[in-house]
């Protein structure tokens, strides 16, 4: 539909509206306030709280008018209505006073106190004084696991909390239960919320009914929070966030509004997954370097540890978990050739071809995968590895209903009418996927199938597409998919790397160009395995190097005097690497914040900041270069990452001494501008400040003031985002720190900043993207697929099923999510089964070799059928591994013995986890107490 | 009693129903195998419209203008090849009315007959009757009837060789009033909450599973053989200009004879209740009734000349609702009554919108008070202010309205009796040694 724009009279004053908008939005776009609960910008209107009821008048004559609710009406030209007559303000109060009736009023305990929708709806409708004599309903709270705490005697009723989860994000385990004045919204009993966006709910719910866990244990008001605009570390992605923090611990994290990405939703892995920034396996100490102080580190202490090495060759392994600068610094100072992107080899031709398909496509984001009406799955279980995609997946499916709600004249945005014209009609999803996919349940067809299976069916599909087929040949089903392609406005094709198989992501991406041939409107998008991958494929040339190459090159190669690895945890890494290494003499530099196989290995350790304590860029699957912002600055001697590669480029004497001085973000961008070819980062001159924390600050000066009532020094940082609440306006657009408007202290106060609901920030930057040009290596051989030798399971494959908790060790090191026990399971066909004379629930001994290498694992999963599973292949989930390069070995039935003992390390592992998280939490309060005051003094030169 | 002035009911027998070879000597199926042979779906839809036929289920709605709301969908749009509904609402919850149960029980058949002529006139290809869970005898005999109506190709494929096809299946509700709101009927049915949508769109456009859909009461479709057998001169002679045929009206309270009774739709109130019902009980005078079940508002003995249909009942500021009088005698406790009507209300919120949800309760909460002799005139005012709070397009659909109509009426109606439990502190009919 056009946006067309209509004249409404708004307490008698005009405003213009979107004519395709619900009345409330269109208030809500002209920044009046109208209180409202159960509407949503990104889930439109249901019309259950009638909080937002205003008086609509027929004419100019019309001075009775009736109540209506604003959310479900629609703007029409002309239109008149008042806010602030009596009746609708009545009315508004009256329901408010009627939901009161049940809510506690336990503000100054409720984790959502002082940023909570509820009072401040509460506060606008002017209800302040209560007549309800009666008892009030009181409920038994549930256990919903790691993330969200529950506590529904807040509740108001709203609905939003299963409309989210259950209509939006397709969870399956949250529901409304009783009826009446006591309607009751939880699980069926205590346990894990399945759903990997269980955390919006804490976004989602207006009061403090759901909370996050993680934050309430470790609590600050949101005027105490000192926070930053992030960008999520954890996957492709790229979502925005906000990153709170109090007394040097971050403390939660929210979504940050973005249009085209994440809109108002991010999944758990965002929200949850940074714990590892405040665990005791960060790095705070040097290692291989003596520090001449005892009040910190010197720049001479590192020149003088490099004393050995100057003007020596170095090789080194930069990461996707790396900020653009960081590593793009890396390749500068050991050079183009001696400079590995961080890629294994097996992932290294994955890298090289999707910097080729970046070339030729421009991946779509998400605001735009919704607009699809055909979506196209190959091989990658986008709900564990990209969430917040498969989130956008689930709503392009609604379109076919969409359409044809608006055939009958019901707009998009009545949500409730939409779904019931829509029924059980979904666009078109077709997914080939070598193991169960949470998204299966709502596809039209899904085939689980090995990934060369899969490979060939790509094949056929190029066939048909490009009229190189005959009829007969084509599987009747590759005919339907291509039928519905052809037909379909917008279809979009999504891959990724995870299935490993690299005939399959040669064929996904000539599928995509083969598509986008045929299909002028077609659109794609492949998903990445880390946060700045696409950022290391700018950087991945003809030579660049694998991991294993490197490393074996450092090992060998008499010309080289070491190997510094910057945020790279080198699973691949051997003991026997280790020692030679080791033996070779080399100096192995790590730079990292966490502790790994390799900051143990090396000679020295460089402790690196993490995203949080970091100003850079990332850039996610689509080449969208990205800036995050530190929420806090680090404590010396932990640094920026570019600031230890500074000091390595002096030490070492490479490059020129200008990069010595660089002390700050932008003159390092200055230099980069000067010395670096297509230099893809402009940064944006900023003239004003933005305060970092919000002005209500509340102790500011007596914070310390348990060590010294002098008032301590803030962190001068030379970027536009102040540690303090010296500041200007919130309103820098895409860069938000946090989000405030008069009379709004929620996250929903975000409609302020926007163009309309739901629309662009006001003060958007243009967005920036990698420009990739054509690769040269079209011609790169199709690497050995590496069947390992004389196993009796050559003609099997499995897959792993690897679920978003386990993917990154970051995250699975973490005690929250060691606690989140995933039960292992491998999943046959039944003739698989009747072959191997197994039955289902037995336990089993899966042993399996690593590709090309003599690595052997085993592991104990219960055996269980899948009837859709073909009989050569098999999907296995275990907690152990989290990598899909296994090759089958054998299955056989386990030995209790053996299994007993399994069982009992688990249960160890469990009560470790628990124990390290309590000990965890102790930390971070005794912290408080005992905040260094160095903390708030910055800068190396500082100490 | 003859079919010609007691179409509806001439065939009940509570005790033993006629069965199907009973019922077809009683010229059942007659009227639908007529109008399966000899009408086109659209002359029959004409035949209903003309015959004034509105909905007994309480809101009085015409019911051919309801069917001719079904989309029409030229042939080669895909649309015209989904299915349509027509469900039989026969979850009969309102509080003094049990019209229904008499079909229902008495003369199973009818009903299915009634369904297959709505059927086929809509072009539904699936039937549901979506029956009140403790129904447990009309469901019995209703299952029993559908079970030889399909041996007897009355249902299934090619109905006696017709060319049309029905498939009816019967539901048994899990329990909620608010399943007597077509739309939430549809959703409890889906497997749902129960829950009433948001409309538009309606049932008509997209009901159940999001295609076009008939919901009626089941005394409307009962209606519709007779229409058929007697024509619509016959049907429309039996009530004023404004309605047609004839209505089932029943009688509930401390009353001689309480009971149903088919009459020719506008009998007055006070020929119901004296002639029919037999009058009040010995020593009892008669205080105020509601015409239609427990959401309509109170009236009074001035009120007996009134006639009993849907327009001048409106009039006189009440609703014909299910046409099931409740009768107040001057010995019972109105403020006790209607907070007992409340309390069913407050009940059976489905829990959706606040008004609703929390404005029953909390008006219950103060009637118990009163009613206690706890409280406050100002208790009065905040009743008042509940019932707007309640009404009428502030809620999501017609419960809460519902709930205010008796409770409204009441405040005005029976002001002193409020004043009185607020002034004595205490209940006065219980003083006086009265049932309260």
């Amino acid at each position: 539909m056009d946006n067309q724009l209509l004249t409404i009279y708004i307490n008698g004053d005009a405003y213009q509206v979107d004519g395709n908008d619900n009345l409330l939005a269109a208030v809500l776009s002209n920044k009046l306030n109208l209180p409202y609960f159960c509407w949503h910008p990104a889930m439109g209107s249901v019309g259950a709280c009638r909080q937002c009821a205003v008086t609509q008048y027929q004419d100019e004559h019309d001075k009775k008018g009736r109540i209506v609710m604003a959310c479900t009406t629609p703007v029409a030209e002309g239109m008149r209505i008042s806010i602030n007559d009596h009746a609708s303000q009545e009315f508004r109060e009256q329901v408010i006073g009627a939901m009161m009736t049940n809510h506690p009023h336990d503000c100054p305990v409720c984790a959502e106190g002082g940023e909570c929708h509820l009072q401040d709806m509460t506060v606008m409708t002017g209800h302040t004084s209560r007549n309800y004599e009666g008892l009030k309903r009181t409920f038994t709270n549930q256990d919903l696991g790691q993330f969200v705490g529950h506590e529904m005697n807040r509740c108001i009723t709203c609905y939003r909390c299963v409309r989210f989860y259950k209509d939006y994000a397709g969870g399956e385990d949250l529901g409304v239960f009783g009826s009446k004045n006591q309607v009751y919204f939880g699980r069926q009993e205590d346990g894990q919320l399945e759903s990997e966006f269980s955390g919006n709910l804490v976004e989602v719910c207006p009061t403090g009914v759901f909370t996050n866990k993680h934050f309430s244990a470790h609590y600050a008001r949101k005027w105490d929070l000192q926070s930053a605009p992030s960008i999520c570390a954890n996957c492709s992605v790229g979502c925005n966030l906000s990153v709170g923090e109090r007394y040097g611990s971050v403390r939660r994290v929210m979504n940050r509004y973005h249009h085209e990405l994440n809109g108002y939703f991010i999944c758990d892995h965002g929200r949850f997954g940074l714990s590892y920034v405040n665990s005791n396996k960060r790095l705070t100490r040097t290692k291989g370097i003596d520090h001449s102080s005892p009040m910190g580190l010197k720049k001479q202490d590192v020149v003088r540890a490099l004393l050995h090495y100057r003007k020596k060759q170095f090789l080194a392994i930069g990461s996707g978990r790396a900020s653009i600068e960081s590593n793009q610094l890396l390749r500068e100072i050991v050079g183009v050739r001696n400079f590995s992107t961080g890629f294994s080899a097996t992932q290294l031709p994955f890298a090289k071809q999707h910097a080729d398909y970046l070339s030729r496509h421009q991946p779509v984001s998400l605001a735009e995968i919704e607009q699809a009406d055909f979506v196209l799955i190959i091989d990658e279980d986008i709900t564990q590895s990209a969430a917040r995609i498969a989130l956008s997946v689930r709503q392009a499916l609604r379109n076919k209903g969409i359409a044809r709600a608006q055939s009958m004249g019901i707009p998009s945005w009545q949500d409730s009418a939409v779904r019931t014209i829509a029924g059980e009609q979904k666009s078109p999803l077709y997914i080939f996927t070598s193991v169960a996919t949470k998204l299966d349940s709502v596809a039209s067809a899904r085939y689980l199938q090995s990934p060369e299976e899969t490979k060939l069916a790509v094949e056929q599909l190029i066939a048909v597409l490009t009229n190189k087929h005959r009829e007969h040949e084509i599987n009747p089903n590759i005919l339907q998919i291509a039928d519905a392609l052809i037909q379909a406005k917008k279809p979009l094709v999504i891959s990724g790397w995870s299935h490993q198989h690299h005939g399959l992501f040669s064929s996904s991406i000539a599928l995509i160009d083969a598509v986008s041939a045929c299909h002028s409107n077609s659109c794609s998008l492949m998903t990445a395995p880390e946060a700045n991958t696409v950022g290391q494929l700018y950087l991945t040339t003809e030579i660049t190097q694998s991991v294993e190459q490197t490393i074996e090159q450092t090992i060998t190669d008499s010309d080289i005097a070491g190997l510094i690895v910057l945020e790279h945890e080198l699973p691949s890494l051997s003991k026997a690497q280790i020692e030679r290494l080791n033996s070779a003499n080399k100096l192995c530099i790590a730079i990292d914040h966490s502790d790994g196989k390799f900051t143990q290995a090396a000679n020295m350790v460089l402790p690196a900041t993490p995203v949080t304590e970091s100003h850079g860029h990332f850039a996610n699957y689509q080449g969208r270069v990205q800036s995050f912002y530190a929420v806090t600055p680090p404590i010396l001697p932990i640094q920026n990452a570019w600031q230890w590669l500074c000091l390595l480029a002096s030490g070492l004497e490479k490059l020129s001494d200008e990069l010595t001085v660089i002390n700050s973000f932008s003159t390092l961008h200055e230099w980069f501008e000067k010395h670096v070819d297509r230099w893809p980062i402009k940064l944006d001159a900023s003239d004003t400040s933005i305060a970092r924390e919000p002005h209500r600050v509340s102790g500011r000066t007596a914070k310390m003031a348990n060590q010294t009532v002098h008032e301590a020094k803030t962190t001068q940082s030379e970027e536009a985002y102040r540690f303090s609440m010296e500041g200007g306006a919130i309103d820098t657009g895409d860069n938000m720190p946090y989000v405030w408007a008069p009379g709004w202290n929620s996250n929903q106060a975000i409609t302020f900043y926007q163009q309309r609901p739901n629309g662009p920030l006001m003060n958007r930057q243009s967005a920036k993207f990698l420009s990739f040009n054509e690769q040269p290596f079209h011609q790169y051989q199709s690497v050995d697929e590496g069947k390992p030798a004389n196993t009796e399971h050559n003609d099997v494959s499995l897959a792993m099923s690897v679920p978003w908790f386990r993917r990154f060790w970051l995250t699975r090191s973490q005690a929250e999510f060691s606690m989140m026990v995933q039960a292992n399971v491998l999943y046959v066909s039944k003739s698989y089964a009747n072959k191997q004379q197994l039955a289902v629930k037995q336990w089993v001994k899966v042993s399996l070799s690593k590709k090309n290498q003599s690595t052997r694992q085993e592991v104990f999963a219960q055996l269980m059928i899948d009837d859709d599973l073909p009989v050569n292949h098999l999907y296995l989930q275990a907690d152990e591994l989290h990598e899909n390069h296994w090759q089958l070995v054998s299955v056989t039935l386990a030995d209790e013995q053996a299994l007993e003992q399994w069982h009992k390390q688990v249960e160890n592992r469990l009560k470790s986890a628990e124990l390290e998280q309590k000990n965890t939490l102790t930390r971070l309060k005794e912290k408080d107490q005992t905040i260094p005051i160095r903390l708030v003094s910055g800068g190396l030169e500082d100490a | 009693m003859t079919p010609l002035t007691h179409p509806l009911t001439h065939l009940v027998d509570v005790n033993n129903p006629l069965n199907f070879k009973g019922y077809c000597q009683q010229k059942g199926y007659a009227a639908a195998k007529k109008v399966l042979f000899e009408y086109t779906p659209a002359e029959a839809l004409d035949t209903v419209k003309s015959s004034g036929l509105k909905g007994r289920g309480g809101a009085g709605f015409p019911t051919g203008m309801k069917w001719s709301f079904l989309p029409e969908f030229e042939e080669d749009d895909p649309r015209a090849k989904e299915p349509k509904y027509l469900i039989c609402n026969a979850d009969e919850m309102e509080p003094g009315t049990f019209k229904d149960r008499l079909l229902l029980e008495g003369v199973p058949h009818q009903l299915i007959e009634s369904m297959i002529i709505a059927g086929y006139i809509i072009g539904a290809t699936r039937a549901y009757i979506f029956l009140r869970g403790e129904y447990h005898l009309a469901a019995k005999r209703i299952q029993q009837a559908i079970d030889e109506a399909y041996q007897a190709s009355w249902l299934g494929n090619d109905i006696q060789q017709s060319g049309y096809s029905l498939e009816l299946h019967l539901h048994t509700s899990a329990g909620r009033y608010i399943c007597g709101e077509e739309t939430a009927l549809i959703n409890a049915l889906e497997g749902k909450r129960a829950t009433p949508r948001a409309k538009p769109p309606f049932p008509q456009v997209a009901g159940l599973f999001g295609k076009p859909t008939i919901v009626n009461n089941v005394e409307t479709l009962s209606n519709l053989p007779h229409i058929f057998a007697h024509g619509v001169e016959w049907f429309q002679q039996h009530a004023p200009e404004s309605d047609a045929g004839t209505k089932i009206y029943g009688a509930c309270g401390r009353i001689k004879i309480p009971g149903l009774w088919e009459l020719p739709m506008g009998v007055s109130i006070g020929r119901l209740l004296n002639d029919h019902a037999g009058g009040m009980c010995e020593g009892l005078a008669l205080k105020g009734l509601l015409p239609g079940g427990a959401s309509t508002d109170f009236l009074l003995p001035e009120h007996l000349d009134v006639a009993m249909d849907y327009d001048s009942i409106a009039k006189a500021g009440s609703r014909l609702g299910t046409g099931g009088l409740i009768v107040l005698d001057d010995k019972n406790c109105p403020v006790a009554m209607v907070k007992n009507i409340m309390q069913f209300f407050a009940q059976e919120s489905c829990g959706w919108c606040t008004p609703c949800r929390d404005g029953t309760p909390w008006a219950l909460e103060i009637l118990t008070r009163i009613e206690q002799g706890k409280g406050t005139l100002t208790d009065i005012d905040e009743l008042y202010r509940l019932c707007d709070f309640m009404w009428i397009g502030k809620t999501h659909c017609a419960l809460a309205p519902g709930a205010v109509e008796p409770l409204r009426s009441a405040l005005n109606y029976f002001t002193d009796d409020f004043i009185q439990h607020i002034e004595e502190h205490c209940c006065p009919y219980q003083q006086r040694g009265h049932h309260g």
